[in-house]
């Protein structure tokens, strides 16, 4: 049973900012898939939910000269089977396909998950290899904050309490770029997320690097060192530099115990995963299907 | 979860020793911990801590007991429970203060459970927050003893 509270049901960002300025204890809603969840375990108690569902702004997806943006209440569903998203951000829709289950992709938001920040999820991690940034709006005005400073760390994000998360862009990658998201997990929420992107030369050399990784550490965070490894290398010379790849991802994080295993296996969970990663991105950019079967895996 | 720190403290043993035992001033070195009082002097007192993580708001009355005092040694021990979301909170902390060069040197040792619910879905979150608890306890008690 739930208990009782007061439900506000805003037709505008304004007017849910200015509900939110005068109760800074209310909780913002839309899917409901987290929140309605942990109230109904009677971890969390609220008198106030702000609906943000009505708001016809926040649930747009629309494509940019400068991106993909997303409104705060557009579904992992909408995600997947739009085909804006589809034919050209195919890794973002096949990442939203593998989100849970239907029924929390149904309602599920991209807002909700990157704002809830639950460690053991997917969008961040991925959103990070698109250099995104998130919109935030109260009464005071707009504020526009990279993705990685906007998670601080588990269930924790910079927005202010006044604050509501409004939507996320995600960049283009540059041309000649081929990207591959790996989730392992043995319950519904991810135990590790990885993504990893490959922009590659005309020459066939490695330009850029980006890789991600979350569910591991306190929050998802892109890893330089390893990205480095890789840079200026010629493609076919990537088959061989697996081990290196892993050795430096495990290494570059900080992994934390919980119910999805103990630190040290996550360390070792995240060089075997980079490395797999790196043999599925060389495959995919010499034209090849990854052949990427693992046990409680999903690659994308 | 389990946090050990040592601080080097710039004032004498003394000076740190009796500010640990100053209520009102320990109160206001640790972050979320809204009120304590003396039950029975030097032995037993009754605080409450609050703390946010994200959606998450724990509040728990503490009882807490001194349950060793030797010179410059201090063991605690704390219980306490969230009626609201059916929380359990065990913890025990221990002090050591020795002279130290020109100051002190405070080992700080704290472990702590946290039971039900919460304490499974956080279990990794309750490590962090311990130690970000301790870290600024420590840079308030610098604060405290006039650093």
């Amino acid at each position: 049973m739930l208990r009782p509270f007061e439900l506000h049901r805003p037709s505008t960002v304004g007017e849910a900012a200015a509900l939110l300025a005068d109760r800074p204890d209310a909780a913002l809603y839309a899917g409901g898939t987290e929140l309605l969840l942990l109230m109904k375990a009677r971890l969390v108690h609220l008198d106030d939910l702000i609906d943000l569902k009505r708001i016809p702004n926040l649930g747009r997806l629309t494509e940019t000269g400068g991106g993909l943006e997303l409104g705060a209440t557009v579904t992992h569903r909408a995600l997947e089977r739009s085909e804006v998203v589809r034919a050209r951000w195919p890794l973002v829709a096949d990442v939203a396909a593998h989100v849970a289950n239907v029924r929390v992709r149904n309602v599920g938001t991209v807002g909700g998950n990157l704002a809830f920040a639950d460690p053991h999820s997917d969008l961040a991690t991925l959103f990070l290899v698109f250099d995104a940034t998130v919109r935030l709006a109260s009464v005071t005005g707009p504020r526009e904050l990279a993705l990685g400073d906007f998670v601080r760390g588990p269930y924790e994000t910079a927005r202010r309490p006044e604050e509501l998360l409004a939507g996320v862009r995600l960049r283009p990658w540059p041309p000649r770029t081929v990207g591959v998201y790996v989730k392992f997990g043995l319950y519904e929420r991810p135990t590790l997320g990885l993504a990893l992107a490959l922009t590659l030369d005309a020459g066939e050399r490695v330009t850029a690097v980006r890789l991600a990784v979350g569910c591991v550490s306190a929050r998802p965070h892109r890893l330089a060192a390893a990205e480095g490894a890789l840079a200026g290398h010629a493609l076919g010379a990537l088959g061989g530099m697996g081990e290196e790849f892993g050795a430096l991802a495990a290494r570059a994080i900080d992994p934390v115990s919980d119910l999805h295993g103990a630190a040290d296996y996550k360390r070792e969970l995240t060089g075997v995963f980079a490395r797999r990663a790196l043999a599925a991105a060389v495959a995919r950019a010499e034209g090849r299907a990854p052949d990427a079967r693992y046990p409680h895996a999903v690659v994308v | 979860m389990r946090v050990v720190r040592e601080l080097v403290l710039a004032a004498a043993p003394e000076r740190v020793w009796e500010v640990l035992w100053d209520v009102p001033r320990m109160v206001a070195c640790i972050p979320g911990c809204l009120e304590a009082r003396e039950v029975e002097p030097r032995r037993r007192y009754a605080a409450r801590m609050s703390q946010r993580v994200g959606p998450f708001a724990l509040s728990v009355p503490l009882d807490i007991r001194v349950t060793q005092e030797a010179p410059g040694r201090l063991a605690l021990e704390g219980r306490g429970r969230d009626g609201a979301l059916a929380a359990e909170v065990q913890m025990s902390v221990r002090l050591a203060v020795e002279a130290a060069d020109a100051g002190s040197r405070l080992a700080v040792e704290a472990e702590g459970r946290v039971l039900g619910k919460l304490g499974a879905l956080g279990a990794g979150v309750i490590q962090r927050r311990a130690e970000e608890l301790v870290d600024e306890f420590a840079a308030r008690l610098r604060g405290a003893i006039g650093e």
